[in-house]
């Protein structure tokens, strides 16, 4: 019955599809109608009993009728199937990579850190590396089969490279045929989608692909769920037949005889339930896919669609991101005994769940293997070799809902220019700048708020905390967290916490100060004296230092390395509100309005990613760059979107932002920072600045190396007094952050125009040249006049000038 | 006093770095970044990853430093591997391409004024000539030898020009004509 049915359906769906192909539609539909006429025929005996006539007319009429609904449904079916085939048959939340590694001869790397980049990729550790995707390291040599990979700026080879590491340096590097390579470049990773929570998210395998590098996969797959794929066209009725009397008999309605096609017609366009009529549009579907496309379409389809599997909300469909969600890898590096877990689950993907039932999965599995014998696909002796190995599925999951601050980070700067539907939907690949090794870092970090609460006396957990690390050279942003749970998606501190920035607000002053080089350099004496404030419509202000102590005359380079608000305060006065807040904005840093004086302590708020700007600015050659997250977006097929290049701009002179780094390297070597160097080198010449805001509410530490800089800030998310300083608590997490990245040292060559000379122990003259002393930087054409002596006299301290010295 | 004639850099730097390593505070103050303008083939990491602190030392090789200004840079081999790369697609017409290649070498050495020139170049070829007059600045902030400096100069004037900037332009062009790295020699005590 269900045969027969079908093949009227096919008729007149072939007759509803005159509009599209009117040479198919014809004969089918004149079968219908013969049956038909079959029937009136068989009226004639007995045309004396109206009763009957009128029941055989009804009869007919009701088929007629039937016939014409069952003509429109299977119509309506049809449109629906051509409009998925014809459309993208799967809409595609935009994919994130992280950045690149990139391995090259000279490269500070170690052999353990080529090794952690191979690993996060899933590299596999083999005795050969014909693979791609696998690696061996022996002695100071790795050897790895680097994959294949479609860049935005083109397509790159699969290739098998050697690397020598010799005292922690890249020292060589070769190809297969021994040719010498400068640099490699690894594939980068996937760190997920921009809308991670979707319900559906897929890793897009092409048909070609699959039969090419993973034949495996295809041949168990239809050897398990449909051998006849290639032969039927859609249903296979003696099957439908058999499942339907088993069915009968049993009295359940049990899911069976279902070819590939039909179980892509449900996944694709039907529920779940078990209802003859779904099971009946099923057929009606899979036959008209079949009518319009090629086996392969079909079989590609299904590849991409068959449900897998569950993760919290999202659902793992096809086998592509299936691959990577149980095995951290692309289909073509599964092994066979995992080609056989994956194609042993489509018969139900919970139930046999490797994570949660192992035990299940792995009868399953080695049952697949043996059908995988039974078709010729392996020998026995090689399946029991298969059966015997492990199930092989990663801990955790391959996750892609990774560094959810940094991908909010990413959302918001595509969505100034990319529709949220085109985001959601178009399968755009996004390639950002976030390092994995640094983000691990910086998340790793986030364990030292135990031992800050612990010292501060504050309640385990209430502390809250944000970060951002850049690329100095570039501007790139190569980590971020937004809070202490680094996996939470939600409240990213690390963009919309708007909080006061205390002291990191200084740089801007002495570096507005160092920029007069007529009237500043860094042992200007500055009065550390009290003062008093005058701001219209508030109180006298008195500032007072964090010590509560003054302390004189205090060179401009101490007040700074020690934070000294007196004097601080009083040199911001001296130059001006306007011109610390034009240096503020030239650095990056967003204009404060209005600017009252006791900003110049830093009570302006600010997010930690505009202090990174900031931060960045000073850190660098006097040349402002936008942070970026986002460097390509290319569509679907790889044709790019829009390049995000490296913009600069000239932001300060590089003599004065010169003697401010020596200064921000001063307060790491001697002033409030020096706890940082039991933790980074101090041949790295760490620069930074601590912030801490009234009642310790707020601490930050900014710093930078020579490669990267680095903003950390701690607090409360109630802003609440926490007893906090920025270098107890807010310069751990820097510190731990840093201690376990490739720091290079800070390029301290000075420029031209800057020269260093000595000066006496105060730090207030500079010395004669036959003298000794500490060296500082000066801007040569307005270095002070020298002193006359060593001890930094004057001539007129010395009262009878050259003279006494000949005496 | 005496100086160097041929490409030395790793002997600049070292001198540089011994002759900041003695006058920091806590008498580490670093050299420059290792692969920048280093001849990969012959490294020694030791040397430049612990500053000398010896006073001996500091001063016979202090008199050599002033002369790495006119040094002319050389690029790793990675660095020339991604230029010659950025050359060939700026050849074949692709300008986007040879500009992320060109991203890629600065990211290794930053300090490299012969990238950020290369880099305003194209841009200028793109049509923009605001962020060409920006990177070329910044090539003439890291030109270590007075070939780059004066290319630098040139390309800021280009770049300006383009903009309409004929003042700022010719400004430029002077000092493409008179300005020279050795200006600002480091000053040395005797």
């Amino acid at each position: 019955m269900a045969s027969s049915k079908g093949s009227k359906t096919k008729g007149r769906t072939g007759g509803k599809r005159a509009a599209r192909s009117g040479a198919r539609s014809g004969k089918p539909r004149s079968s219908a109608r013969r049956g038909g006429t079959k029937r009136t025929a068989r009226r004639q005996p007995s045309s004396g009993r109206t009763v009957r006539n009128w029941l055989i007319r009804l009869v007919v009429a009701g088929i007629l009728i039937g016939s014409l609904l069952l003509a429109g449904w299977a119509w309506y079916l049809n449109e629906r199937v051509t409009e998925r085939f014809e459309g993208a048959l799967f809409t595609m939340p935009a994919e994130i990579y992280a950045a690149a590694d990139e391995i090259y001869v000279g490269q500070s790397l170690s052999i353990d850190g080529l090794q952690a980049s191979l690993d996060r990729l899933n590299y596999e550790p083999a005795d050969s590396v014909d693979e791609t995707g696998s690696y061996r390291r022996r002695g100071n040599e790795v050897v790895f089969h680097r994959r294949a990979f479609h860049f935005p700026d083109g397509e790159q080879p699969s290739r098998v490279v050697h690397a020598r590491i010799v005292d922690g340096r890249v020292a060589e590097l070769k190809g297969a045929d021994g040719q010498s390579i400068g640099i490699v470049r690894l594939e980068p990773r996937s760190i997920g989608t921009l809308y991670p929570n979707r319900a559906e998210d897929r890793v897009l395998l092409e048909i070609d692909h699959v039969k090419e590098e993973a034949p495996l996969l295809i041949a168990t797959l239809l050897a398990v769920e449909d051998r006849a794929f290639y032969e039927h066209r859609g249903v296979v009725p003696t099957a439908i037949l058999r499942a339907f009397l088993t069915n009968l008999v049993s009295g359940e309605r049990v899911q069976g005889g279902s070819t590939i096609t039909q179980q892509l017609a449900k996944n694709l366009f039907l529920t779940a339930d078990r209802t003859y009529r779904r099971k009946f549009a099923e057929m009606i579907m899979s036959l008209e896919m079949e009518w319009h496309y090629e086996k392969d379409k079909i079989l590609e389809a299904y590849l991409n669609e068959v449900y897998l599997g569950q993760d919290g909300a999202r659902a793992i469909h096809g086998f592509g991101l299936a691959s990577n969600f149980y095995f951290g890898r692309p289909v073509d590096e599964l092994e066979p005994e995992q080609v056989a877990l994956l194609v042993g689950m489509v018969k139900g993907a919970n139930y046999y769940n490797p994570r949660r039932n192992p035990e299940r999965a792995l009868a399953r599995r080695n049952t697949v293997i043996d059908v995988m014998v039974e078709l010729g696909l392996a020998d026995q002796t090689t399946a029991a070799e298969w059966q015997s190995r492990p199930l092989g599925v990663t801990k955790m999951p391959g996750s892609r809902a990774r560094h959810p601050a940094f991908v909010d980070l990413v959302r918001r700067q595509l969505s100034e220019q990319y529709a949220k539907e085109d985001l959601q939907t178009k399968g755009l690949k996004v390639f950002t700048t976030l390092r994995p090794a640094v983000q691990a870092a910086l998340e790793e970090s986030v364990r030292r708020l135990d031992e800050v609460e612990a010292v501060r006396g504050l309640e385990p957990g209430s502390l809250q905390t944000a970060g951002v690390i850049t690329s100095q050279a570039t501007g790139e942003i190569e980590a971020m967290i937004g809070g202490r749970d680094v996996r939470f998606e939600g409240y990213d501190r690390a963009l919309d916490a708007r909080r006061q920035i205390g002291s990191l607000i200084k740089p801007a002053i002495y570096l507005t100060a160092l920029s007069r080089p007529a009237e500043y350099s860094l042992i200007t004496p500055l009065a550390d004296e009290p003062i008093v404030v005058e701001q219209r419509g508030s109180e006298e202000w008195k500032p007072k230092n964090y010590s509560g102590e003054f302390h004189g005359d205090t060179p401009l380079i101490e007040a700074l390395a020690h934070s000294r608000n007196v004097p601080s305060v009083r040199l911001g006065m001296e130059l001006g509100l306007d011109a610390v807040a034009d240096t503020l904005v030239s650095l990056g840093a967003p204009r404060p309005e209005p600017f009252y004086p006791s900003m110049l302590l830093g009570s302006m708020d600010m997010t930690p990613f505009e202090v990174a700007q900031m931060y960045h600015t000073i850190a660098g050659d006097g040349f402002m760059t936008p942070l970026r997250a986002i460097s390509t977006v290319v569509d679907r097929d790889g044709e790019p979107l829009s390049r995000y290049s490296l913009d600069v701009r000239r932001a300060a002179e590089r003599e004065p932002l010169y003697l401010l780094q020596y200064g921000l390297q001063t307060v790491v070597a001697e002033g409030t920072s020096t706890r940082l160097n039991r933790e980074v080198s101090p041949s790295i010449g760490v620069g930074g600045k601590t912030g801490t805001t009234n009642d310790g509410r707020d601490a930050w530490f900014a710093g930078f190396t020579g490669n990267r800089v680095g903003v950390i800030w701690v607090g409360r998310d109630d802003d609440r007094p926490a007893n906090l300083t920025g270098s107890s608590s807010a310069l751990p997490l820097w510190a731990a952050a840093f201690a376990s990245l490739d720091n290079q040292p800070v390029n301290m060559q000075p420029p031209r125009g800057v020269a260093y000379d000595r000066v006496d122990e105060d730090r207030l003259h500079v010395l004669p040249e036959r003298c000794d002393g500490e060296f500082l930087p000066f801007i040569t054409r307005h270095r002070p006049e020298r002193a006359v002596d060593c001890e930094g006299n004057t001539e007129e301290q010395r009262g009878g000038g050259l003279f006494d010295w000949f005496r | 006093m005496k100086t160097i004639r041929n490409n030395r850099p790793l002997l600049a730097m070292m001198a540089a770095g011994i002759f900041l390593a003695g006058c920091a505070p806590m008498g580490t103050r670093p050299t420059s970044p290792p692969p920048d303008a280093e001849p990969a083939t012959e490294p020694e990491p030791e040397v430049r990853a612990t500053p000398l602190e010896s006073r001996e030392l500091e001063v016979e090789t202090l008199e050599e430093a002033p002369k790495s200004r006119e040094t002319p840079q050389e690029a790793s081999p990675a660095v020339l591997a991604l230029v010659q790369q950025a050359d060939q697609r700026r050849e074949a017409g692709d300008l986007a391409g040879a500009q992320s290649t060109l991203e890629r070498a600065v990211k290794i050495e930053p300090g490299n004024a012969r990238l950020w020139l290369d880099l305003a170049q194209l841009r200028l070829a793109q049509d923009q000539p605001e962020q060409a007059e920006q990177l070329a600045l910044r090539a003439v902030e890291h030109a270590r030898d007075n070939d780059t400096l004066s290319a630098a100069w040139k390309l800021v004037a280009k770049a300006r020009r383009a903009q309409g900037d004929e003042a700022g332009a010719r400004e430029a062009e002077e000092r493409a004509g008179s300005e020279s790295v050795s200006r600002g020699v480091v000053h040395l005590p005797a």
